[in-house]
């Protein structure tokens, strides 16, 4: 028990302190810094994890993208999806990721207070793709409510 | 002292030492409660770690979607071999590979075989996995079942992806792992089944004495609620029995300590901080209780933290109380609807000014104010209207009177301690006493009569009509006045008196009237009838005379004026304009009307059927016309009779007109469009002209009997009924001539072409029985 307490509070001093080293990297990263992600983004469809099942058993050409650290995408991420940080993220990233302007894209990241894939779903939309999809629950989300994550790629 | 704390220390003792010890045999089974949920849950996080791992094995996938058992076997066996115990963790029993449809493609080799995949461990996994859909059958499901006596974890985790292609369910056993649980308690474990049979012991269970450990318990439970493992954990307590009587000896010696150090504290504080400084709080609260103007003083006082907190709490009870005290004056003082003082306020100003005023020889004036037609506000408008109405009467008083310099200063929303602090003995007040009475007390500086003149002001202020909520409004009001000392030297009289002014004025239907003892009398009888009039109306004391209406023409009586009549128990009969009025202030004038509609025309109906064919007039006030329902009530009382509206006929007055000319022509119009006749009576007493009349839907004029009384005697008036006669025929309007007492009278009047008449010589009002008796036997009998 003791040992375990001591864990958990190693793992949140740890957390706390990558927080706080996300956190000075923000306004550097993220032009206007809010303290959450916006309720929805214009041109760009809100979708839960329901939707995007849906989405993703009809859509051939649908490309999810996990906006988060490569470091969190191998903790677990959703199946199918590929690994494009929000800090690599540019047209020519896209590019190479997405081969038409007009096919479905799905970005994600942790969740509520991560705002990895609104900043990236805005780079996507500058980079004049048309049809995005934004996952805003991510990962906490799709834990939540019990379905599956992957933790090593095939 | 220190004496009793120790015996009480020892007495209790055995006490809490059962206590204590059953708390900790309850903490042992909540850690062990804790620790069983907190090892299930990790078991069912690394099943499904696994079951998602083993799937992504490139052979697994490959056989899978060929649909190969025989190599999906191969694949899960290596998996089975590699993870069959992890870490402790999980111990598996079974592997189970179904696909979409929940078939079942294969399973180790090593677990129990089953043939099918409804004979599966845990099956109900498998009947809950089956009627999913949707998304939902991307969900990682698990549960804690029992299988043959004994309990097992599965998870099921979809295959493919986000397009499920297939099922992989994990069968482990719980027991092994719950066993680390020693370990993580540095304690001996006992686990059984429900039924009794030991599954799992720890090896030091059981070293130690039975008195020397403490044993707590718990029950896992299956995810369908049955028992599937019961514990038992071992805790060793001589350590804690060596703590529980050391803490008893320090408790003892504290608590011995304590209460010396208690004793010798208290007296010493006691003397020294306590005492005076309470001292000096009871002398404040004593003077508070003099004068609670007081309460908002602080008191500062020396002494310890308890007496600095007592009297700070003192302080900021006083200042709230003050501010609540405050409050409650206001309540208790302002009237809420008008902002103005109310009666209570007027009254202790009154009694101020009373006391000052006897020895000054200052004269000064109650004007006491009513609103005449408020009442119809209320109810015809709603109350709401009548309260913004009365707010509203309530600022044009003060503000007018604040212009006008007879109100120094701003009265309106002051709190009573402003109005108390400001008003002096040559200041004006006005206060809303209550309903739409309001009233104004006025020094009167001058010997000229001020009171008068302020009482014209607001008369004239009062006329004019208000738009509020879009209704217009027009009331008047009638103003009572009683000057100190010339009327009364005390309170009740003087207020008394203005109260009977006030009355005279309504009655003569004046603005104002000043007291005069005259009223005295008058006005007390005024009073008892006022109170018996409701009785009256239901107990039967009204009735009805008749008076018959002579057809100059035919020379047939066809028609007759009913007249309500009060047969008082005490007082014998009361004709209407001594009780008229009352019931219109008293708002019961819609009753009593709908009581003589009723009456009349049941009489009518009566006669009907004796053969006699009488159409009945009734007489209407103009607050009755004032009621929009009311041609609908008239309407429901002929329905209800089952009589036609041409049986009816309603007299009206000029006044009628005058409240409000619009909603009493609607009123007229509604009424005409019934059928029924109207009116005009005691035509020539008011200031319309006939050209007037030709806006209203009347049938009839009915000219007042001042003009018809000496038509014999007078040219002047016999002038004026034969232009009136010559321009309502133009009009074609009927004519209808009142107050007919002699034979003369009524020649004349037939040979200027009156069409009716009506009056003693032809017969006085008369109880239904009498009129008939006398209709029976005149040569004016009506035609059947």
């Amino acid at each position: 028990m003791k040992e375990n307490g001591k864990a958990t509070i190693n793992a949140s001093l740890q957390l706390r302190i990558v927080a706080i080293f996300i956190l000075s990297l923000l306004p550097v990263t993220l032009p206007a810094t809010e303290s959450e992600p916006p309720e929805s983004i214009p041109n760009t469809i809100t979708i839960n994890a329901e939707e995007l099942i849906a989405i993703a058993s009809k859509t051939d050409s649908l490309v999810l993208i996990d906006a988060r650290l490569k470091t969190d995408h191998r903790q677990g991420f959703i199946e199918g999806s590929v690994s494009l940080p929000d800090t690599m993220t540019n047209c020519k990233t896209l590019n190479e990721v997405i081969e038409n302007k007009d096919q479905p894209i799905i970005f994600y990241c942790n969740g509520a207070k991560c705002k990895r894939s609104s900043h990236a779903v805005l780079i996507a939309q500058k980079c004049s793709y048309t049809n995005i999809y934004w996952f805003r629950g991510g990962i906490d989300e799709w834990n939540k409510k019990n379905y599956p994550l992957i933790r090593q790629s095939r | 002292m220190v004496i009793l704390s120790m015996v009480v220390v020892m007495v209790s003792w055995d006490t809490y030492r059962q206590l204590a010890y059953e708390n900790q045999r309850q903490g042992l089974s909540e850690t062990l409660h804790r620790e069983a949920l907190n090892t299930v849950e990790s078991l069912t996080e690394v099943s499904r770690d696994l079951a998602l791992n083993a799937q992504y094995s490139v052979i697994f996938r490959e056989a899978f979607i060929r649909g190969d058992s025989a190599i999906i076997q191969e694949a899960i066996d290596d998996q089975f071999r590699q993870y069959v115990i992890t870490a402790d963790l999980l111990k598996l029993v079974q592997f189970y590979v179904y696909d979409k449809n929940f078939r079942l493609l294969s399973q180790a080799s090593k677990g129990p075989q089953i043939k099918e995949a409804n004979q599966a461990i845990c099956v109900s996994l498998v009947e809950q996995g089956h009627i999913r859909s949707g998304s939902e059958r991307l969900k990682i499901i698990s549960e804690l079942c029992r299988s043959a006596g004994k309990p097992y974890l599965a998870v099921m985790v979809p295959i493919g992806g986000l397009r499920p292609i297939g099922y992989l369910q994990i069968i482990a056993d719980p027991i092994h792992s719950l066993q680390t649980i020693e370990d993580k308690l540095r304690m001996p474990v006992q686990i059984h089944l429900p039924k009794g049979e030991l599954v799992y012991q720890s090896d030091n269970w059981g070293i130690h004495s039975e008195e020397n450990i403490l044993v707590g318990n718990y029950v896992l439970i299956t995810t369908d609620g049955q028992p599937a493992l019961e514990f038992d954990v071992a805790q060793d307590v001589t350590g804690f029995r060596a703590t529980l009587n050391e803490s008893r000896n320090r408790v003892m010696v504290a608590a011995g300590s304590a209460a010396l150090v208690i004793v010798l504290l208290t007296i010493f504080v006691l003397e020294k901080t306590t005492l005076k400084p309470l001292q000096r709080l009871t002398e404040q609260l004593r003077r508070v209780g003099q004068n609670r103007k007081r309460l908002s003083e602080t008191v500062t006082v020396q002494g310890n933290t308890e007496v600095r907190a007592l009297a700070s709490m003192f302080n900021e009870m006083g200042s709230e109380l003050s501010r609540l005290y405050d409050r409650y004056e206001e309540m208790a003082y302002i009237d809420l609807l008008t902002g103005l003082p109310n009666r209570r306020f007027f009254q202790d100003c009154l009694l101020k000014i009373l006391s000052q005023s006897a020895h000054k020889k200052q004269k000064f004036t109650i004007l006491l104010l009513d609103l005449d037609g408020f009442k119809e506000i209320n109810d015809t408008l709603g109350h709401h209207v009548g309260d913004l109405f009365l707010g509203y009467v309530g600022k044009l008083l003060h503000d007018s009177l604040r212009a006008l310099g007879i109100i120094s200063f701003e009265q309106l929303n002051a709190t009573p301690s402003v109005l108390e602090n400001e008003l002096g003995i040559n200041d004006a007040m006005i206060a809303r006493l209550g309903g739409d009475e309001f009233a104004i007390l006025l020094p009167l500086l001058k010997e000229s009569d001020d009171a008068v003149a302020v009482a014209r002001c607001i008369t004239q202020m009062l006329e004019p009509a208000v738009e509020i909520e879009g209704q217009s409004i027009v009331v008047s009001g009638s103003i009572g006045i009683a000057t100190f000392p010339e009327h009364g030297i005390d309170a009740e009289t003087l207020m008394r008196r203005a109260d009977i002014a006030l009355y005279a004025a309504k009655k003569t239907k004046t603005d104002y009237a000043i007291y005069d003892p005259a009223y005295d009398q008058n006005s007390s009888e005024q009073l008892t009838l006022n109170a018996e009039l409701r009785a009256a109306i239901n107990e039967g004391q009204l009735l009805l005379h008749y008076q018959p209406k002579l057809d100059l023409v035919a020379g047939r009586v066809n028609s007759v004026e009913a007249l309500v009549r009060w047969q008082h128990p005490e007082r014998g009969l009361i004709l209407p304009d001594q009780f008229i009025n009352i019931a219109e202030q008293r708002g019961l004038i819609g009753v009593l009307t709908e009581w003589v509609l009723r009456e009349a025309l049941m009489q009518h109906k009566l006669w009907h059927k004796q053969g006699i064919n009488l159409s009945v007039a009734v007489n209407v006030s103009p607050r009755v016309l004032y009621d929009l329902h009311f041609p609908e009530k008239t309407q429901q009382i002929l329905n209800e009779l089952e009589l036609p509206s041409e049986v009816l006929q309603l007299e009206i007055t000029e006044e009628t007109t005058m409240i409000d000319p619009e909603r009493a022509l609607k009123i007229l119009h509604r009424l005409d469009e019934m059928g029924i006749l109207l009116s005009i009576d005691d035509f020539g007493t008011g200031y319309s002209s006939l050209g007037y009349l030709k806006r209203l839907p009347v049938d009839e004029i009915k000219i007042d009997k001042t003009f018809v009384m000496e038509i014999a005697e007078s040219e002047d008036d016999i002038k004026i009924v034969h232009a009136t006669i010559d321009l309502a025929h133009n009009l074609s309007l009927k004519v209808v001539a009142e107050g007919v007492e002699n034979e003369s009278t009524l020649k004349t009047l037939q040979a200027l072409g009156c069409d009716y008449a009506q009056g003693f010589f032809i017969s006085r009002p008369a109880p239904a029985p009498q009129f008939i008796e006398w209709l029976m036997q005149t040569k004016y009998k009506p035609k059947h």
